[in-house]
This record gives structure tokens, C-alpha cells and sequence, in this order.
């Protein structure tokens, strides 16, 4: 068994063989920082997959299922301090009022395996909550979700208060979701839209490159 | 009504009749639907009152749209709603001032729909055989804890006798939970009324203004798979479903489907609007989880649409317009909806948010009407000027021959659109949009 099967098989999303490999991988004494350093690697082709509309929504979720399930197993035996360097720390949020979180989450998924350390404050997110998060992790770029039309107004109050706080210019912010569109850039005073988790991922390279 | 009033009401039906039926009208008809959230942000309601004050956003309503002058107005929805999902105690909604602080969002936001894992994987060879008696033990009374006592429904063995009404009796109706939810039931029946009632007078007063109501008169369905990844499986469910239970949830898809066509030819539904006479029955289809993003095309075409066609068709020949929403983009599914079109020429209409509009004209222009699609961004952030503009452009690409409908891209009117803006739609419409005079 070679370990390009291992991750080849984690690309196809065969479930039942991933499970096999890992404990026999295991059960043969292999690094688990290893069997890890190749779920990233599965996890990047998965992202470039999806990237390249080869993959979508279901075979996300699915990989998110075998990883879960990889990391119930590995997570015990791994060391603190083995997730590796990121490149760099993004803040992402649903804006107040607003709890949709399809989109959210693939942004958060394809920034992940693109290597980027993502803290998600999840739906709902209020201006206060952002201030904070963005205080205490000091992102380099904050990304702003919303599905509704009220998320223009949310996301504009969020944005003064960071102006406000003296924030705003430590950050660049990008904003995507349903309605959202180039119009509602400068509106609410963002940096950039994304019409995708893949343009989401191109803003983040362009600005922590 | 005033002749005038009623010639002006027919003249308006007349203009989206031709449309659908891809004949030019007088000219290009204006048919924007709406949350009640714009009326009562333009009247200076609070959503908490659209949903427990009927009667109050009624009034706003009147007040608000008759500023307007379109070719269907729509009904009134969710007014004094929130009575009956305090009583339901429904679970799978938060609403603006809800009696559960856990249902309960602040006085002035919309209401938003939960999803959630309410069946899981193992449950679908109970669901495929008693889909009705699963439905209701088990979705109904989960997501409306008002109706929890539908858990104890009796399975058929119960009923499948002589004397079946009494063996139900002995099983059912006299259980405890069940004659305590029947009494909540009935006072929630005295809330119904009053709202029921109260349309009654709206659209009475709108026709007589020569206003038409209409759009909804087919009802609001679902595809049968959004409803499955809505408020069956959730989303993440369904799409593992895909992988891993694929001929069971296309099997739910049908089974649904087929539901959907048998409920309207013996029950009406809440959502069915009460439409002016001659108005044709057109039924909204919101379509979620089809869009682009979501699956391939492949996915589509296996899991996604031949439950949806399926019940389209089924309503054609009921005489209904179907009107499926395609929110989100779907540019990558034009050859199929393309298709479809060409199968069921001036049967149907489709609603546009996020497309080349052009291109959809080009593609399919001689056989279905086209719905939509300025963006909320627009009507909320542009200026009259910005929204003329992108109206007399779509004007240009879609009216020819007929078949072209005026609406916002995304639930037609935002809540947050602005009175300007919504007037720069009809007067654009009467510059650019005439046909003849």
C-alpha cells in the first residue's frame, strides 16, 4: 500500500477505504504528523477541485465527514502545536442579523486548505463581537458574509465601529454573500467583494502574499 | 368599482396574460412580488407588527402600494402570522417578537427559516414506506411542538380494520395530548379567521383602485429536493445523501413530488393568493440548492431536476403556471431549462436573479417568458436614475415579442428598497417598455 493511495483515495472521497489506511498506517507505527501532513495535502487537491469546478457543495461536505472522522482518530495522538505555520489569520463572520452560513463555510473551507488560519464567529456576528476578535487575533484581513439585504446596513455599522475603534486600517475587508454585489462595496466601506470562496481565496493571496 | 377602475384592472391582466403567452402587450408589464417587510418599512411599521397585527399592516399595505402603479399587486403575507407559530411553537422559524426566546428575533428583523437534521440517514426506508405517518410523527411533531402529539399517530395497522373509526378512537383520539393540542387548535382557529377575513377587504379595496392581485393563485411550492434539504435532512444531509443513500433520497424526491400534484387537487393551501378574476394561476417555485455552486451539472440532472420537471409538468396540465425561481446563478443550467422551455411553450415563466438576461432571451425567448431580475443591491443602494437605466437595458434585451415581466431579482421588492427607486421602474417601463399606443 503506497502512501499516494492514501491520499489519493481521500481525493475520491472513498470513505470506507481512508478508514482502512489510517489504522493500518497506524497499526504499523507511522508518524501521525505524517498521515496529517498528507490529509493537508488531500485537502489542497480537494480545495483546487472545487476550485476548478470539478467538485462542488456535496463532495465538500463529504470531505469535511472523512476528515472529521480522520481527526477523531489521529487528534489523540497528535501533539499540541503539530498544525504546522499558517499564512496569516483572517476573521470571518455572518453579519448581525443574518444566519445563513452555506457560504460562509466554503469560504472558510477553501481558506483553510489554501493555508490560511481562519477564526469563524459563526452567524449572527455583531459589530462589538468583530471588534473584539479582530483586538484580541489581529487578523490581517476580516471577511464579512451575509445572505439578506439587511446585511448591507450590518456590514456598514461593523465597519464604522472599526473606524470608530481605530481598527479599519489594520484590516482589509472583503464581503460576499447572496445579494451582496460590487455595488455595496463602497457603501458599506469594504475593500473588496468576492463572488466565490475561489475569488475569496485570490483576495487573501493578493493581500498576505 | 368605477368603469374606469375596471377597464384600467383589465387592461392590467390582459398585459401579463399576453406576456406569458409570448404576445407583445401594450407593453411590458410590471409584476413585482415582495416580502411585507418594504410595506412596512415604507409605512413605519416594525416587522414585529406585520406578524401580530394583521389588521394595522393591511392597512399599510393599501396605503403603501397604491403609490405604485404595476399590473399585479400581491397579497398580503405572514400578517398576524406570528399567533399562529407562538400557538404551533414552531421550531424551524425565528420570527420578530415570538413568545419563545428561542424562536424570538428582535422587533424589526425578518424571519428566517432554521435548518436542521430532522430525519436522519437510517430513517429512510420508515419515510419511503409511510411517508404520510413519518411526515407526521415524526417532522410535524418535531418542528411544531404544538402538534407533538402527533408523535403517538397510530401506525395503519390501527385503522386497516371493519371497525377502523373506533380502533383510531381507542389508539388516538381519545389520548390526552391529542384532545389538548385539538383545544390549543381551536383557539388558534379563532386567530385564523380574523386574518382570513381581514384579505377579504384588501382586495377589495385594491380592485376597486383597479388594482389586480395575483401571482401566487397556484400556491408556493418547493422542489422536492430543497424541501428535503430544508426541512428534512438539512443541506449537509442531503448532500451526504447523495454519496452514500442516493437511490433512497431520489426515491423521497419522487414520492414528494407526486404528493405535491395529489395535495392540489384536493387541498388548498395556505399560500395560494386570492387572485383576481382572470389572473392566471401562477404557482412560485423559490428553487434553492440547484444553482450553480451548488452541484455540478451531472448532480442536476440526476438528483436536482427530474423530480422538479416532473412537478412542473403535473401542474401545467392542471392549467397552472409554474414560475420557478432560480436564485443564485444558474448559467451553467441553461441547456436545461432551455429544454424544458421548448417542451412547454408559453406554459410557464421563469424568474431570473443573477443572469444574462440576454443571453436567456436569446437561448429560450421564443418559447418562455422571462421574470426579473433587478438586483436588490440596486433598488436599495442606486439612484432612480441607476434603476431606469438597468430596466430600459433589460427593456432592450428581453421585451421583444412578448414574454418579458418586470421584478427584482431576488423576492422582487427588497425591504430595504428605496420609494424612489421602486418609481424609477414604471417610469422606465413607460418610457422604453411600450409596444404599442
Amino acid at each position: 500500500m503506497t502512501i499516494m493511495g492514501f491520499v489519493e483515495e481521500l481525493v475520491d472521497l472513498n470513505e470506507e477505504a481512508v478508514r482502512d489506511q489510517l489504522k493500518s498506517r497506524l497499526d504499523n507505527g507511522e508518524d501521525p504528523i505524517a498521515i496529517l501532513n498528507d490529509v493537508k495535502a488531500a485537502m489542497k487537491i480537494i480545495g483546487d477541485k472545487f476550485s476548478e469546478k470539478e467538485y462542488f457543495l456535496p463532495e465538500l461536505i463529504m470531505s469535511g465527514e472523512i476528515l472529521k472522522d480522520i481527526f477523531d482518530v489521529l487528534q489523540p495522538k497528535l501533539k499540541e502545536g503539530a498544525g504546522g505555520k499558517s499564512k496569516g489569520k483572517i476573521v470571518l463572520g455572518t453579519v448581525a442579523g443574518d444566519i445563513h452560513d452555506i457560504g460562509k463555510d466554503i469560504v472558510r473551507f477553501m481558506l483553510d486548505v489554501n493555508g490560511y488560519e481562519v477564526i469563524d464567529l459563526g452567524v449572527d456576528v455583531t459589530a462589538e463581537k468583530f471588534i473584539a476578535a479582530v483586538k484580541e487575533h489581529k487578523p490581517k484581513v476580516l471577511a464579512l458574509s451575509g445572505f439578506l439585504t439587511l446585511a448591507f446596513d450590518s456590514m456598514k455599522e461593523i465597519i464604522e465601529k472599526l473606524v470608530e475603534e481605530g481598527i479599519r486600517d489594520s484590516l482589509k475587508i472583503m464581503i460576499g454573500g447572496g445579494t451582496i454585489d460590487e455595488r455595496i462595496v463602497e457603501f458599506v466601506g469594504a475593500d473588496k467583494y468576492g463572488d466565490s470562496a475561489v475569488t475569496a481565496v485570490k483576495l487573501a493571496n493578493e493581500w498576505m502574499a | 368599482m368605477s368603469k374606469k377602475n375596471n377597464e384600467l384592472m383589465q387592461a392590467r391582466i390582459q398585459r401579463v396574460v399576453d406576456a406569458i403567452n409570448l404576445k407583445e402587450p401594450d407593453r411590458v408589464p410590471v409584476i413585482p412580488q415582495m416580502n411585507p417587510h418594504f410595506v412596512s418599512n415604507q409605512a413605519g411599521l416594525t416587522q414585529k407588527q406585520v406578524w401580530y397585527n394583521g389588521g394595522k399592516n393591511l392597512r399599510a399595505t393599501i396605503k403603501v402600494l397604491r403609490q405604485y402603479d404595476w399590473d399585479l399587486y400581491p397579497g398580503v403575507s405572514q400578517c398576524g402570522f406570528g399567533h399562529f407559530y407562538d400557538v404551533l411553537e414552531i421550531q424551524n422559524f425565528k420570527w420578530p417578537g415570538a413568545k419563545d426566546p428561542n424562536s424570538r428575533l428582535p422587533d424589526n428583523r425578518p424571519f428566517q427559516a432554521v435548518e436542521g437534521e430532522w430525519m436522519k440517514a437510517d430513517e429512510y426506508e420508515e419515510c419511503l414506506e409511510d411517508p404520510t405517518g413519518f411526515f407526521l410523527r415524526k417532522i410535524v411533531a418535531k418542528q411544531n411542538l404544538g402538534l407533538a402529539a402527533f408523535e403517538k399517530f397510530p401506525g395503519v395497522d390501527k385503522f386497516a380494520f371493519m371497525g377502523s373509526g373506533m380502533d383510531l378512537a381507542a389508539a388516538f383520539l381519545i389520548d390526552k395530548d391529542f384532545l389538548k393540542m385539538v383545544r390549543k387548535i381551536n383557539w388558534y382557529k379563532l386567530k385564523l379567521l380574523p386574518l382570513l377575513i381581514t384579505q377579504k377587504p384588501y382586495k377589495r379595496k385594491m380592485e376597486s383602485l383597479g388594482f389586480p392581485l395575483g401571482g401566487m393563485g397556484g400556491g408556493v411550492y418547493m422542489a422536492s429536493f430543497d424541501r428535503i434539504s430544508d426541512s428534512v435532512r438539512g443541506m449537509r444531509g442531503t448532500m451526504l445523501d447523495m454519496r452514500r443513500n442516493p437511490e433512497e433520497l431520489k426515491k423521497l424526491c419522487n414520492v414528494l413530488a407526486k404528493a405535491t400534484l395529489r395535495s392540489m387537487d384536493s387541498a388548498k393551501s395556505l399560500y395560494e393568493s386570492d387572485d383576481s378574476e382572470g389572473v392566471p394561476k401562477i404557482c412560485f417555485i423559490p428553487l434553492h440548492r440547484g444553482a450553480n455552486s451548488f452541484m455540478n451539472n451531472k448532480q442536476f440532472e440526476e438528483f436536482y431536476w427530474p423530480s422538479l420537471t416532473y412537478m412542473m409538468e403535473g401542474m401545467i396540465a392542471r392549467g397552472i403556471i409554474p414560475c420557478p425561481f432560480f436564485e443564485g446563478g444558474y448559467s451553467e443550467r441553461l441547456e436545461f431549462l432551455a429544454d424544458f422551455a421548448k417542451k412547454h411553450k408559453g406554459k410557464m415563466i421563469y424568474w431570473f436573479h443573477d443572469i444574462d438576461m440576454k443571453q436567456v432571451k436569446d437561448m429560450m425567448g421564443d418559447s418562455i417568458c422571462i421574470r426579473g431580475n433587478i438586483p436588490a443591491s440596486l433598488l436599495i443602494m442606486g439612484t432612480p436614475q441607476q434603476v431606469e437605466d438597468y430596466v430600459k437595458q433589460n427593456i432592450e434585451d428581453c421585451a421583444e415579442g412578448g414574454g418579458y415581466l418586470i421584478d427584482g431579482a431576488i423576492a422582487g421588492i427588497p425591504d430595504e428598497a428605496k420609494h424612489e427607486n421602486v418609481l424609477a421602474i414604471e417610469r422606465a417601463v413607460k418610457k422604453y417598455g411600450i409596444y404599442r399606443k
